[in-house]
């Protein structure tokens, strides 16, 4: 079985994810403080002092977020090792870019019930409180099993197992040269074996990067409403939510702030972002809108430009929009076509017409929008996602053991050498499964070979 | 013959014969009662000792104080390190036995032993009070006291041979299986299994035409398994290569009807890794043919043990089916293959000591606890002494840990995994291997031997200075600069580290002799060969340290024997019966057995700390 570390750091989130202005990450363990220090601008931090500070992640030289943070020094912790607590900003990007950037940093993700269980061990709970715990570790690992039978249902789970039997072989052919040399036995060469560990990684490093579609169905796609001022974008919101949400005026410039509300559509959850209409200003307070609603395009998952039918001899801003974040999937939403009934109803690829007004071609656009997803991110419908860091964690480190085995393989080491890292992608896979054997490989080798004298 | 002793050990086999002489050299008087004198330390089945990690067991075993390395040493007619292409860890030294000298230099080295009396008779029963051993009795109802015993009764326990519909009760061909101790035991509560192995037929060598076969004979440079064998240089007689045809696997198919393995006659589960011929071919129909080894059984053997070959169908089956490989047309046999199925205990009932849950005083060794071959009993019937030995003097167990030994390896699987077939060492069943070389046993197991207390002082003495050397050496490689004119003849741009040129495979394998003798003349070429190991897989061996380290943290948390799982009702069910079965030592072993989940494990680290 894979062996849980007892006495690693590990980090979380402490508040609910996506819920309230601010969110607590947690770092606890020996070397809680170093691997704080690794990631913020500060190279020191005093005893319950809150430190203001930048969370910085060195290799991009990116400032991910303002934050305060506190140092709880062992014993005087919750858990009883040392611990960090960094607030940040709520929401959805910050702290969940923080803890990936701590898990890079040396940190681990704490397992349910972990931190409580760690307290216990250092003697910060009696031992009702623990039983309660033990019953909570449990209960989250029973209610836990059944999630992952749930999202391991079918095709992921299937899809591990498949990834871990590639291993499982790779790890046979290795160990067959090994424990059976003496015998007459079937052997690889060197380029069959490099085939096999390329295709095993790839198909890892295909699963670990459906995280970013995983992320979606976790956390909702964030869709920005943009385009030109009074072009009906606050409208279409209202339309969307089937709710007066946003303020609707005849007056151009009516929204200034963006307003964030989701509905879910074929199971998947949109975050609609209303944003002010975007154009040049020397309005201050219109500005700060106009900024806001470009900042909401940076983490955008789709786009939906709204264009007004009424203002279409001159496109220019909509052209260069769509140059400028064409990495995007946009739809290109041409609005109040009620007021043209004589021109064709636009419904291609990425361009549709609709009336916020009237509620014409919305069914069309939401179907629109989860098939874009789709197609991008390989989110809902029965594509394979992951939608747990700890599992791209466990991926990633499945994958870099295999580089490391196709390193050994280039550099000429013998076989026990590569399946010492074979080893360590199997158990990274036994993470996410809960498989829990070691006797794999010899049963694989007597089901394929012949072998015995 | 006394009326009481310390220890009794039950079993002249592989295992009986360690336990017996690693107890009377820890001082205590011994007597070892076995059912045939001139049958001890016989090799059962295949003339030959070590192989893939099975020769890792036998170098260690050496290490700690054993004998099987100085007799194979002794009596052996091949030797061969295997694997020699490969990586140092995976070497492994195997040795075809001479099986008459091999039993007699055995049989000497025990009459010779100071406080060992050999007792040849059939141990019928043990007495038994408030499960605490007392003594055995011997088939006259003698009862002979001791304090301690070490059962190991091999393939002897109500054993069964199988020659195609014909059944014979028996411990091993023409000798009497042993009656009475596995029924009584299970009354006592233990629980009883059932296995099976087999052996194939032996044939005069006059009979076999070896114009065809292939010829495959020993290293010209042998090596030894035992550290205190001097001026080794053994025979090298060779063995032979022979195929079946496709005419050998109808034969057999024609017959399976007769097998007692498809007919069901058997019910011992038996090894995998040891299949019968027609097992093989069954399973493996695709095959066109299967490789058969001939090899002599003694120096000038006449008897030569068909390798490969291993059947439980109808005599004449079988001769048939091996008159069909070409070389084989006029075999004449002397032994016919059989399949043989006996008693055993699974093993989850014996602690890492052997000793019994069940029974104080009371230790298993060798095949009787799943286990199968020589060396691998050879070493349980040596920690099982060691064990004994020290309980009666009220020290500590004698435990080897995964990261130590292959010992500790076998030790461990057998105390947390369920057995379902024979239980046989491979390489790959240790997670640390790349630590666990045949050629640094003396340096991993220094401060074990030193505890055991039977290896002798010399080899101790050259023990400590290897390990010394090499600490030294491996500072000394990086500090010692290799010019342009060097002795190994590498063409150098300017001068370098021995370690540099060792990680950039400059200096290789090859070259250790040279590195010794030019740089390193007052070091042992041992020494010197540990250091190069050592320095050309450093990043390896670091990560396996790290990894070990890791583990260690929870081998080191104890469980205490009387640990009470049924009262935490947050263990999952199958986590609680687990654990009730194999009672754990440790965390670390707890996390082993199949079926246990990280939760379960987290849990009992929680009642743990209470
Ligand atoms: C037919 C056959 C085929 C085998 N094939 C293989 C193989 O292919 N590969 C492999 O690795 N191993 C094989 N083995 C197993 C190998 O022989 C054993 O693993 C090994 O010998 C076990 O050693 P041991 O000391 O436990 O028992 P054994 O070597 O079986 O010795 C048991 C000893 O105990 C004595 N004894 C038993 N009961 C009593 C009693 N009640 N009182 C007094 N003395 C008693 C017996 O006389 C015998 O001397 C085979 C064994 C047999 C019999
Ligand atoms: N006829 C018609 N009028 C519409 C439609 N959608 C919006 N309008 C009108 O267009 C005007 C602007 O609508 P808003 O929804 O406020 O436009 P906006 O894009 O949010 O404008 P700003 O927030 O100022 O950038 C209002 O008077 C709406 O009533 C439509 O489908 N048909
Ligand atoms: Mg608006």
């Amino acid at each position: 079985m894979s062996i849980i570390d007892h006495y690693d750091t590990i980090a979380a989130i402490s508040t609910p994810p996506g819920v309230g202005g601010i969110a607590v990450i947690r770092l606890s363990g020996k070397e809680a403080y170093s691997i704080a220090l690794r990631g913020i601008i500060l190279n020191r931090l005093d005893v319950r002092y809150a430190h203001f500070t930048k969370v910085l992640d060195a290799e991009t030289q990116e400032i991910i977020d303002d934050v305060v943070v506190t140092y709880f020094k062992s014993p005087a912790s919750y858990t009883g090792d040392d611990t960090i607590e960094i607030s940040c900003h709520g929401g959805y990007a910050a702290a969940p870019a923080i803890l990936e950037l701590y898990y890079k940093l040396g940190a681990r993700p704490a397992l349910p019930g972990e931190f409580t269980r760690r307290a216990f061990m250092n003697g910060k709970m009696d031992l009702i409180q623990a039983e309660a715990v033990a019953d909570l570790i449990h209960a989250v690992s029973e209610s836990g099993k059944k999630l992952a039978t749930r999202t391991l249902s079918g095709k992921l789970s299937q899809k591990v197992k498949k990834l871990r039997t590639e291993l499982t072989d790779i790890a046979s052919i290795l160990e067959l040269e090994l424990d059976f040399s003496e015998q007459e036995i079937t052997t690889f060469d060197k380029k069959e074996l490099l085939i096999k560990i390329n295709e095993a990684r790839n198909n890892i490093f295909t699963l670990s990067e459906s995280y970013s579609g995983g992320k979606i169905l976790r956390e909702g796609a964030l869709v920005p409403i943009v385009g030109r001022p009074n072009a009906g974008k606050s409208s279409l919101l209202n339309a969307l939510l089937e709710e007066e949400r946003a303020i609707i005026s005849h007056i151009p410039g009516t929204t200034r702030d963006t307003i964030e509300e989701s509905f879910v559509h074929n199971g998947v959850v949109f975050r609609l972002v209303d944003t002010a209409g975007l154009r040049d200003t020397d309005d201050a307070i219109e500005k700060i809108g106009t900024e806001k609603a470009k900042q909401t395009l940076t983490d955008a998952d789709l786009v939906l430009l709204v264009v007004d039918l009424e203002n279409i001899s001159d496109l220019t801003f909509e052209k260069d929009f769509l140059k400028t974040y064409s990495h995007l999937p946009i739809i290109v939403v041409y609005n109040k076509v009620d007021l043209f009934p004589n021109i064709p109803f636009i419904d291609t690829d990425h361009h549709l017409s609709v009336s916020a007004l009237n509620h014409t071609g919305l069914d069309i656009l939401t179907d629109l929008m989860v098939n874009l997803l789709k197609k991008h991110y390989g989110v809902g419908g029965d594509t394979i996602a992951i939608t747990k860091q700890r599992h791209k964690n466990a991926l990633n480190n499945a994958g870099n053991a295999l580089l490391r085995t196709k390193e050994a393989l280039a550099s000429g080491l013998s076989n026990e050498f590569l399946a010492l890292d074979i080893r360590e992608a199997i158990s990274a896979l036994d993470e996410i499964t809960g498989h829990t054997t070691s006797e794999d490989v010899l049963n694989n080798i007597f089901d394929h070979f012949c072998v015995g004298k | 013959m006394k009326k009481s002793y310390d220890i009794i050990v039950v079993g002249g086999g592989h295992a009986g014969v360690e336990a017996a002489l690693a107890s009377a050299r820890l001082g205590k008087s011994t007597a070892l009662i076995t059912i045939e004198k001139s049958a001890i330390a016989r090799m059962s089945c295949n003339p030959s000792i070590g192989g893939l990690a099975k020769g890792h067991l036998v170098c260690e075993l050496d290490v700690l104080g054993g004998e099987m390395g100085k007799a194979i040493d002794a009596t052996g007619i091949q030797f061969k390190l295997l694997n020699r292409s490969k990586g140092r860890a995976v070497w492994s030294p195997r040795a075809q036995a001479d099986k008459i000298k091999y039993e007699r230099y055995m049989q000497d080295v025990l009459e010779n032993q100071a406080n060992l009396d050999i007792i040849e008779s059939d141990a019928r029963a043990l007495e038994i009070q408030e499960n605490e051993f007392r003594g055995v009795y011997l088939y006259n109802n003698t009862l002979i006291k001791a304090k301690a015993c070490i059962l190991t009764n091999g393939t002897f326990l109500k054993g069964k041979i199988h020659i195609g519909n014909v059944q014979i009760p028996a411990g091993r061909y023409g000798e009497l299986p042993s009656i009475g101790i596995s029924d009584q035991l299970k009354e006592l509560g233990f629980s009883v299994g059932r296995l099976k192995t087999g052996t194939p037929s032996r044939i005069s060598k006059r009979s076999i035409d070896f114009t065809n076969l292939q010829i495959q004979e020993g290293d010209k440079d042998p090596r030894a398994f035992s550290h205190s064998t001097r001026n080794f240089d053994p025979p090298n007689i060779p063995c032979w290569l022979a195929y079946t045809c496709e005419h050998t696997h109808e034969i057999l198919r024609s017959a399976l009807d007769r097998s007692p393995l498809y007919t069901g006659k058997i019910d011992g589960v038996g090894p995998r890794y040891c299949p019968s011929i027609e097992d093989k071919i069954v399973r493996f129909s695709d095959k066109t043919q299967h490789q058969l080894f001939l090899e002599p059984e003694w120096d000038g053997s006449s008897q030569w043990y068909v390798n490969g070959f291993s059947s439980s169908l109808p005599i004449d089956i079988q001769i048939k089916a091996l008159r069909s490989v070409p070389g084989l047309e006029n075999a004449e046999f002397i032994k016919i293959g059989y399949a043989i199925e006996y008693d055993y205990f699974p093993s989850y009932q014996i602690r890492r000591s052997l000793e019994t849950k069940r029974i104080s005083g009371l230790y298993f060794a060798g095949q009787i606890n799943g286990t199968s071959g020589y060396e691998e009993a050879a070493t349980q019937g040596f920690v099982a002494a060691v064990n004994a030995a020290r309980k009666l003097d009220g020290a500590n167990d004698f435990i080897l840990e995964r990261h130590e030994a292959y010992i500790g390896v076998l030790i461990d699987d057998l105390c947390s995994k369920e057995t379902s077939e024979p239980y046989r060492m491979f390489t790959s069943l240790a997670e640390y291997r790349l630590l666990l070389r045949w050629d640094n046993a003396h340096l991993r197991l220094l401060d074990a031997t030193k505890k055991i207390g039977i290896q002798k002082s010399d080899m101790i003495d050259l023990f400590e200075r290897v390990k010394r050397e090499t600490y030294i050496l491996n500072t000394k490689f990086s500090k010692t600069r290799v010019t342009t004119d060097n002795p190994f003849n590498i063409p150098l741009g300017s001068t370098s580290s021995i370690s540099l040129l060792i990680r950039q495979q400059k200096i290789t394998e090859n070259n250790v002799m040279a590195l010794q003798k030019h740089y390193f003349p007052d070091y042992l070429l041992d020494s010197v060969d540990q250091a190069y190991v050592q320095t050309r897989y450093e990043g390896y061996i670091d990560r396996q340290f790290k990894q070990v380290k890791k583990m260690n943290q929870l081998e080191a948390k104890g469980i205490p024997h009387n640990f009470n799982y049924s009262k935490i009702t947050s263990l999952s069910n199958e986590g609680r019966e687990k654990f009730l079965k194999f009672k754990p030592d440790t965390i670390g072993q707890a996390s082993r057995i199949r079926g246990i989940s990280p939760a379960d494990i987290q849990v009992l680290l929680i009642f743990l700390s209470k």
